[in-house]
C-alpha cells in the first residue's frame, strides 16, 4: 500500500468497475471482487486484486517486478482486450519509471550496413505504418492447472489478450538498416533491466526469415492510443502468433548477428521439448529441447463459471473465445456431456487470424445437476486440442479442451 | 509577430512534460516471519530485487531440491550477491516456510 487510505480508495473503484462491467457481463464473478481479492482454482491459488498505474484490478501475479493477471470475467463479451485489462510479465525489477518519448532511441546495429538511430518521430514519419489484431500469451500461461504441479509464476487462464498494434513492420526497419547476406538472426533488447547489474539482461532472437517476414511490427500504438507503460511504452516488438516471451518491451536495441543467440532468455529459459507435442511423461526431463515459439490452439468459454446456475430445457447462452498460431480459426464444437457429444459453435466476428476469434451458441441444460461444459477449437490445418492435458517440466503451452462445470436445475 | 509567436510555440512544445511517468506501489505480500536463521537472511539478500511473491504462490510439491535449485540459480546465473556460507540457512528457512510447510 502506497498510503493509509489506499484500500478505501481501491474498494469504491473496484466496486464502480463492478457495477459498470455487470451491465456489460452475465458473469457475476467480479462483483464481489470490492473484496480486492479472488481464488484461482488450485492450491495456494489465492491472489490480491490492486490496480497498478494504467491498469483496471489486476491479480497481482508478483508486486515486484510487476506481473499482473487479467481477471477472467473480463475476457467475456469482448474480441479485443482493453489496454487497462492487459496482462503484465516482467522478468527483473529494473524497469524504466519514467520515459520521454522525445529523447528515446531504437538503435539497429550489428552486422548492417547502416545502423540507425531512430526517434519515435523518425518510425511515425519516415516509414509507412501497419495495423495488425493479434493475440499476446505469455508462455506459462495456465501454469497453475499443470498437473503434477511445475514451479514458476502459478497463473491462471488469464495471461493473454488481443490487442490492435500499430506500427513500421520489423522487415523495413531491418532493410534500411541493410543486414549483412550472412545475417543468421536478429536479437532485440529492451530498457529493462536487472536491478543490481550483473544477472543476465532481458534479451531475445529470432531467426532472420522470421525478422524479415512482413509480419513481425515494431508497434507504437495499442488500441488506438499509446501503450501502457507497463505494457512496454513506447515501443513494443508484436511477433503475431508467438508466444509473449518475444514481445520485447520498451525495445531500445536490435541487432543483427551472424550465429545463435544463446543468451539465458533463450536457453536455458523458454525451451520447450523438441517433439511433437512439446510434452513428456510427467518428472521426465526432455532429451532435446528447443525456443518455444508458436502457440498451441486454445478456447475458452467466458460467460460460464464453475458457480453459473443454468436452467433445464432452457435455451441458454454460451460464448467465448478461439485463437491459434495464424492458421486461423475455422471451427469451435461445444459439448455438454464432458466431450461425449459435441455441436458446432457458431463463430463471430473476424478481425485477422492471429485474433481472438468470438463463438457462441444456444443449448439446452440436458439433465439435473452438474453438467461438463468443453469447447474444442480447430483450425485451418485441422489442428485442435487434447482431451487430456500434456505436460513439460516448465509448465509451457497449456492448450487442454478445458471443462467448465455449471449446475443444471 | 504572428509568425514569431507560432515559432515560439513550437519552440516551448518539446520542453512541456510529456514523459510518461509511473508509480509503481509498494510490496503487499511479505516474506513469512519465522525463527529460523533464514528468514533474516532471506531480507536481505532476496528483497533487494523482488517480493515475496514468488516464494508465496509456489505450489505444495515445491520441496528442498526445488529451493536449493532456485537459490542456487539467483546466485550463479542471476549474479545475487549472496555469500556462500548463507546458502544452507536460507534453502532450510524457503523449505520450512513454503511449498508443503506454507500454512
Amino acid at each position: 500500500m502506497v498510503n493509509d487510505n489506499s484500500l478505501s480508495t481501491r474498494r469504491r473503484r473496484l466496486l464502480a468497475f463492478g457495477l459498470a462491467s455487470s451491465a456489460f457481463s452475465m458473469l457475476p464473478t467480479l462483483t464481489k471482487a470490492a473484496e480486492t481479492s479472488l481464488t484461482l482454482p488450485f492450491d495456494f491459488g489465492e491472489r490480491a486484486l490492486e490496480a497498478f498505474p494504467e491498469k483496471k484490478p489486476m491479480i497481482v501475479l508478483t508486486s515486484r517486478p510487476p506481473q499482473l493477471e487479467t481477471p477472467f470475467s473480463y475476457f467475456d463479451n469482448k474480441i479485443i482486450t482493453p489496454n487497462d485489462e492487459f496482462f503484465v510479465r516482467y522478468h527483473w525489477a529494473g524497469i524504466p519509471t519514467t520515459i520521454d518519448p522525445l529523447t528515446y532511441r531504437l538503435k539497429v546495429g550489428g552486422n548492417v550496413s547502416k545502423p540507425l538511430d531512430l526517434s519515435l518521430e523518425d518510425l511515425k514519419t519516415k516509414f509507412t505504418a501497419k495495423k495488425i489484431v493479434a493475440v499476446n500469451q505469455c508462455s506459462g500461461n495456465s501454469r497453475g492447472f499443470f498437473e503434477p504441479r511445475v514451479n514458476g509464476g502459478q497463473s491462471g487462464n488469464g495471461n493473454m489478450g488481443n490487442a490492435t498494434w500499430v506500427g513500421v513492420p520489423l522487415k523495413d526497419i531491418l532493410n534500411a538498416a541493410n543486414p549483412g547476406t550472412d545475417a543468421k538472426q536478429v536479437t532485440f533488447d529492451g530498457l529493462d533491466k536487472p536491478p543490481l547489474g550483473d544477472g543476465p539482461d532481458f534479451v531475445k532472437a529470432l531467426n532472420i526469415d522470421h525478422a524479415l517476414d512482413g509480419e513481425v511490427l515494431v508497434a507504437y500504438q495499442m488500441n488506438g492510443t499509446d501503450i501502457p507503460l507497463l505494457n512496454g511504452y513506447p515501443l513494443k516488438l508484436i511477433v503475431p502468433g508467438y508466444y509473449g516471451t518475444y514481445w520485447v518491451k520498451h525495445l531500445s536495441n536490435i541487432n543483427v548477428i551472424n550465429d545463435v543467440f544463446n543468451g539465458f532468455w533463450m536457453n536455458p529459459a523458454y525451451r520447450i521439448p523438441d517433439n511433437d507435442c512439446h510434452c513428456v511423461e510427467p518428472g521426465k526431463a526432455p532429451d532435446k529441447t528447443i525456443p518455444i515459439n508458436k502457440f498451441a490452439i486454445r478456447s475458452f468459454i467466458t460467460n460460464l463459471t464453475n458457480a453459473s446456475i443454468v436452467n433445464v430445457g432452457k435455451p441458454t447462452l454460451a460464448r467465448g473465445i478461439a485463437f491459434d498460431a495464424g492458421l486461423g480459426i475455422t471451427r469451435v464444437m461445444f459439448s455438454q456431456d464432458g466431450g461425449l457429444s459435441w455441436q458446432e459453435t457458431k463463430l463471430g466476428e473476424d478481425l485477422g487470424r492471429y485474433s481472438f476469434r468470438p463463438w457462441s451458441i444456444q443449448f439446452n441444460p440436458s439433465h439435473k445437476g452438474k453438467l461438463d461444459l468443453r469447447v474444442q477449437a480447430f483450425n485451418r490445418a485441422g489442428e485442435t486440442q487434447p482431451m487430456k492435458a500434456t505436460w513439460n517440466p516448465a509448465g509451457y503451452m497449456r492448450n487442454v479442451v478445458e471443462s467448465v462445470v455449471v449446475n443444471a436445475v | 509577430m504572428k509568425k514569431i509567436a507560432i515559432y515560439l510555440a513550437l519552440a516551448v512544445l518539446p520542453t512541456i512534460g510529456v514523459a510518461k511517468e509511473v508509480t509503481l506501489p509498494q510490496d503487499t505480500v511479505f516474506w513469512r516471519p519465522s525463527s529460523l536463521p533464514g528468514y533474516q537472511l532471506t531480507l536481505q539478500n532476496c528483497s533487494t530485487c523482488h517480493s515475496a511473491h514468488y516464494a508465496e504462490y509456489q505450489p505444495p510439491n515445491s520441496g528442498k531440491a526445488y529451493w536449493q535449485g532456485a537459490v542456487l540459480k539467483m546466485k550463479n546465473i542471476f549474479k545475487a550477491p549472496i555469500n556462500e556460507n548463507d546458502i544452507p540457512a536460507i534453502v532450510e528457512y524457503l523449505t520450512q516456510t513454503y511449498g508443503d510447510h506454507r500454512k
